[in-house]
């Protein structure tokens, strides 16, 4: 069988074109991607199918090629035309939703769930619960409305424990203190 | 030729066709509810019906295929032209497991709509795409042919898009996009080796492709695997083809992502378990698939303690036991491939259950993030619908999660080699690294006063994950702890139901998973099935 080096060629840049389309962040060009290589892929079926040239219909030849076209690799390559076809008017009305939503663009955002984790901290870990000291933000000894018992505790009460306890392997180093509450006009404190 | 009664080719065809059928009859009376519900209940009713019958006659008879249109070919009586229909008994026990699946969530959804009032709605999309996925899904379990498969895949990826993006709000949008396209590229990657592969053997019949690939060059065979199996993994999202499911699942309505969750990536394990044993045996990838299996187990679970949304946590867990699949898949043991087959069915219906209990979450607190959460075990009902699938799918003993990792972890030692000593290592501390997270989500949404949670104040919004935009519950109410929908209630205890027989009847079923692997790893017997005459 020869290979017909010219629909080769015309694969190799159509799925060039597409893979580089896909990579945007625009959603319309990731489209226009879907579709170069969709048209791609379609072509190499039909390369890899067979001679060119030969008749489509059982029984008759043409310019005396003995053998049919495969009918196989043209229904296959129908469905997969339909099927891209579908998805393609899928996608636009998904272009013009997020062009509608976003106002100017229909560029595809980053996950908002993943942006947190990326910039979260020690504070939004998941593990984290409110009664953690406010400025380490490490687990306090006092920290929980639960006194040693387990017994719900009374916000004063809480507030008793936070003024007894004091957790010295928890001070911050006095280089890291911040001091909020000193006015910067007056130097004095608040 | 094994006997077998004559209406067997149509009942193969039921799983796909009613389905398909129905969706149509639900358009066309798109404005009335009832009938749509009716309508779709029924026919999956009748498609999981099929199933179990398809069940118990491959348990009797063995492998059955059906040649639609009944195209003949020279060589064959009832040859393979055309699309051939082919159910042994993995694919008639993922057939079931899923039309259970797929029963219990279209009756949590229609609980909900009914719940919510959508009586008044315009016409309804739901039912009609849900029906579609359906058949997509029991098509892909019985297809014959490759380009089937492929046809199949599309059908259930189109329904898939439709439902993940339903509503259109902002966030839907987004996840749908990068779902849309990357399952599109998948798609085109499958498309391209189905070419390659009908360049290479000139037929796509399943057991054609099989006999005739025995004679094809090492080389050119490894090339067509790894095509389909990048294709593949990318459906069953092994690592490192997984990074777009948990950026997709999570925003869509909690009915749909626990549908998705069971089956879509399941889909892509099956393709990936018939590829193994019936065109490729031999094991040439086997040492990539361990790797490979390896690195989902772990990486997903990673990314599920970092996480503080359940569903987003869930759906690394999903990765995460992906890779247990893998592993199964990758021993090409029998032992290994029973194991597989009983952990897929377990996984189906454990995931499933928890992304629909966590839907009944949302509809209790108003939001899934565990910053957010806390009191949760006010609900009793609630909490023992968590608990069991969340002990499951830690495997804690005796649920089917242990036992499906001890199967596991037995053909893992079976084979010896030290790659697959390395998984058993793996797949211990993944289990172990799934109960801390289990836990975790129990410690902080249940056990943990609601006043303790960082964000526990802001809970109290409407839940995002509805499927409509109206809602007539209270969420400021905290007393209204407990009053669940009974229909959401009611199929979420099904599905814990199945979960647990799974588990009561293991022997059996194991059984049944051990003859099935049996089956699928003398290709003879699928090959026979097809080629063989073999549809009346």
């Amino acid at each position: 069988m020869s290979i017909n080096l010219g629909l080769l060629i015309v694969i190799g840049v159509l799925a060039a074109c597409g893979a580089y389309l896909l990579m945007e962040r625009s959603l319309i060009r990731m489209l226009f991607g879907l579709l170069l290589c969709g048209n791609a892929i379609n072509l190499l079926i039909i390369v890899v199918s067979g001679g060119m040239g030969n008749p489509p219909i059982l029984g008759r030849s043409s310019e005396n090629r003995a053998a049919d076209a495969d009918p196989l690799a043209q229904a296959m390559i129908l469905t997969a035309i339909v099927i891209t076809m579908g998805v393609a008017a899928f996608v636009l009305s998904l272009v013009y939703r997020l062009f509608v939503i976003n106002r100017d663009d229909d560029d595809l955002e980053d996950d908002t769930e993943d942006v947190k984790i990326l910039s979260g901290s020690l504070d939004t870990a998941p593990d984290r619960d409110r009664t953690d000291d406010p400025v380490t933000l490490a687990d306090t000894a006092a920290g929980d409305l639960y006194d040693d018992e387990g017994n719900p505790i009374t916000p004063e009460e809480f507030a008793a424990r936070h003024l007894e306890i004091i957790e010295t392997d928890l001070m911050p180093e006095d280089a890291d203190v911040v001091d909020e509450n000193v006015d910067d006009d007056t130097g004095a404190n608040r | 030729m094994i006997p077998q009664p004559s209406w067997v080719p149509v009942l193969i065809t039921l799983p796909t066709l009613v389905p398909i059928v129905a969706a149509a009859l639900t358009l066309l009376r798109g404005r009335s509810p009832r009938f749509q519900r009716a309508i779709a209940v029924g026919a999956i009713s009748i498609a999981f019906a099929a199933s179990c019958m398809l069940l118990y006659l491959t348990n009797e008879y063995g492998t059955f295929a059906v040649n639609i249109g009944g195209w003949g070919d020279k060589g064959y009586p009832n040859g393979p032209l055309g699309i051939t229909l082919v159910v042994d008994q993995l694919a008639a026990l993922m057939l079931v497991v899923s039309t259970i699946v797929l029963l219990c969530v279209v009756m949590y959804a229609v609980g909900q709509g009914i719940r919510d009032g959508t009586e008044q709605q315009p016409v309804s999309i739901f039912l009609p795409t849900y029906l579609i996925l359906t058949a997509g899904v029991c098509n892909a379990f019985l297809a014959g042919d490759l380009f089937n498969l492929y046809v199949s895949f599309e059908v259930l990826l189109a329904a898939s898009f439709v439902l993940l993006t339903l509503g259109a709000s902002p966030e839907r949008v987004r996840a749908g996009a990068s779902y849309v396209m990357v399952s599109m590229v998948s798609s085109l990657i499958f498309l391209s080796g189905i070419a390659f592969a009908y360049a290479t053997t000139g037929t796509l019949n399943l057991a054609e492709m099989a006999a005739r690939l025995d004679h094809v060059p090492d080389g050119t065979r490894n090339a067509l695997y790894a095509v389909l199996l990048v294709a593949f993994g990318i459906k069953a999202a092994v690592f490192p083809l997984s990074t777009w499911l948990p950026d997709s699942y999570p925003t869509a309505p909690a009915p749909v992502t626990a549908v998705f969750a069971g089956l879509l990536t399941k889909v892509g394990v099956y393709a990936i378990i018939r590829a193994h044993t019936l065109l490729f045996p031999g094991g040439t990838m086997d040492n990539v698939l361990l790797i490979a299996g390896l690195l989902t187990m772990l990486i997903g679970i990673f990314g599920a303690i970092a996480q503080s949304d359940i569903k987003r946590l869930l759906s690394f867990t999903l990765v995460s036991h992906i890779g247990y699949m893998v592993f199964g898949i990758a021993l090409s043991s029998k032992f290994g491939l029973s194991a597989a087959i009983y952990y897929v069915a377990h996984h189906i219906l454990v995931q499933t259950t928890l992304f629909l209990v966590v839907g009944l979450i949302e509809r209790q607190a108003g939001s899934a993030s565990l910053r957010r959460l806390g009191g949760l075990i006010a609900s009793p009902v609630l909490a023992a619908l968590f608990l069991i699938p969340a002990l499951n799918l830690g495997g804690i003993p005796p649920f089917s999660g242990f036992i499906g990792k001890v199967a596991l972890l037995e053909a893992g030692t079976q084979d010896g080699s030290v790659l697959a000593w390395v998984l058993v290592g793996g797949s211990v501390v993944t289990s172990l690294l799934t109960l801390y997270v289990m836990a975790r989500v129990w410690t902080k949404g249940f056990w943990r006063p609601r006043a303790d949670a960082p964000e526990g104040d802001l809970a109290d919004k409407g839940p995002s994950a509805l499927i409509d935009e109206r809602d007539d519950i209270a969420f400021d109410d905290r007393e209204d702890v407990g009053r669940m929908p009974f229909g959401m209630v009611l199929p979420t205890a099904i599905m814990v139901a199945a979960g647990l027989v799974l588990t009561l009847w293991a022997g059996p079923i194991i059984g049944f998973t051990d003859r099935a692997a049996t089956d699928i790893t003398d290709r003879g017997i699928y090959i026979e099935a097809v080629l063989g005459g073999g549809d009346r």
